[in-house]
């Protein structure tokens, strides 16, 4: 289901891309182009805010991070199991942000640096620190698995008490845990992300 | 007293409840964030937005404590189905 996803986001992103190339610079964006110019907008605006000068590199992983969630925590609507209820996929998106936490320290720190922060207050706490800069994968992992899971396994159970009232009642439901539930947790899994980044990040001097 | 399968399953069973007391703390704090946001909307109504996403935001971090006895009721769960 996610490589199918992920397949046909990609196939709508190069229709968009072709679309924007044909565009002349004098025109006024309309429909999907107008709609895509105002996310990746919001979403520039949004790095700004915490990167500050070096949000140029981190915007686009925030929205192909945010724009799979999307997609894939709403899927249950569409009568399939959403990629998301899968600790697989939500572990290897929070390791995927861990090694861009941890990259991001290092390239703009330097290496020395970076070690050095390790042992910031007093020495003794370097134990302390590894273990907290592990559990904010696993943390942003199960958060977000532990999440949709619940809305499946919930859902699921509604599906064989109903029996056939189901189409009356469940709607309600799929509203709850797919759509609010699901959006919710895109957007704390996004902020999460962006807060550690910017701070592993070193201060800016200017 | 026999230690059987059945025994391991039964107590796997009954850990995978006793796992989800761990929701009285999500509960609370939830209830208490949300407590105190319709304080903060009825002292200034006008920032009722901001203070919205602010409370849903700390709620569903607030949430992770019971996921996570979620979780490891699921496990224990497939202890006894497995």
């Amino acid at each position: 289901m996610s490589l199918i996803l992920v397949g046909i986001l990609t196939f709508f992103i190069m229709a968009l891309n072709v679309k924007i190339r044909r565009l002349s610079p004098t025109d006024t964006p309309t429909g999907i182009v107008l709609g895509a110019s105002v996310v990746v907008d919001f979403i520039n605006g949004f790095a700004k805010q915490n990167f500050g000068s070096r949000w140029k590199v981190f915007a686009p992983f925030i929205l192909t991070l945010g724009l799979y969630l999307v997609f894939a925590n709403t899927m249950g609507l569409f009568g399939v199991r959403p990629p998301t209820s899968s600790a697989n996929v939500t572990i290897g998106l929070s390791t995927l942000s861990f090694f861009v936490i941890q990259g991001a320290g290092v390239a703009t720190k330097g290496v020395k640096e970076y070690i050095k922060g390790f042992f910031q207050p007093l020495p003794f706490m370097f134990p302390l620190n590894i273990i907290g800069e592990l559990a904010v994968p696993v943390s942003l992992g199960l958060r977000l698995f532990g999440n949709i899971f619940s809305g499946v396994i919930i859902t699921g159970l509604l599906y064989a008490f109903l029996g056939l009232a189901a189409p009356v009642i469940a709607p309600v439901f799929h509203a709850i845990f797919d759509v609010f539930f699901g959006l919710i947790q895109v957007v704390v899994f996004v902020l999460l992300v962006t807060i550690f980044t910017a701070n592993s990040l070193a201060s800016e001097n200017e | 007293m026999e230690y059987n399968v059945f025994f391991v399953q039964g107590m796997a069973a009954l850990g995978a409840g006793i796992a989800m007391i761990a929701g009285i703390g999500a509960g609370i704090g939830q209830g208490m964030a949300a407590g105190r946001a319709a304080e903060a909307v009825g002292r200034q109504p006008e920032a009722q937005g901001k203070i919205t996403t602010t409370m849903i935001v700390g709620q569903a971090v607030a949430e992770t404590t019971g996921l996570y006895a979620l979780v490891i009721a699921f496990i224990l769960i497939g202890v006894v189905n497995g």
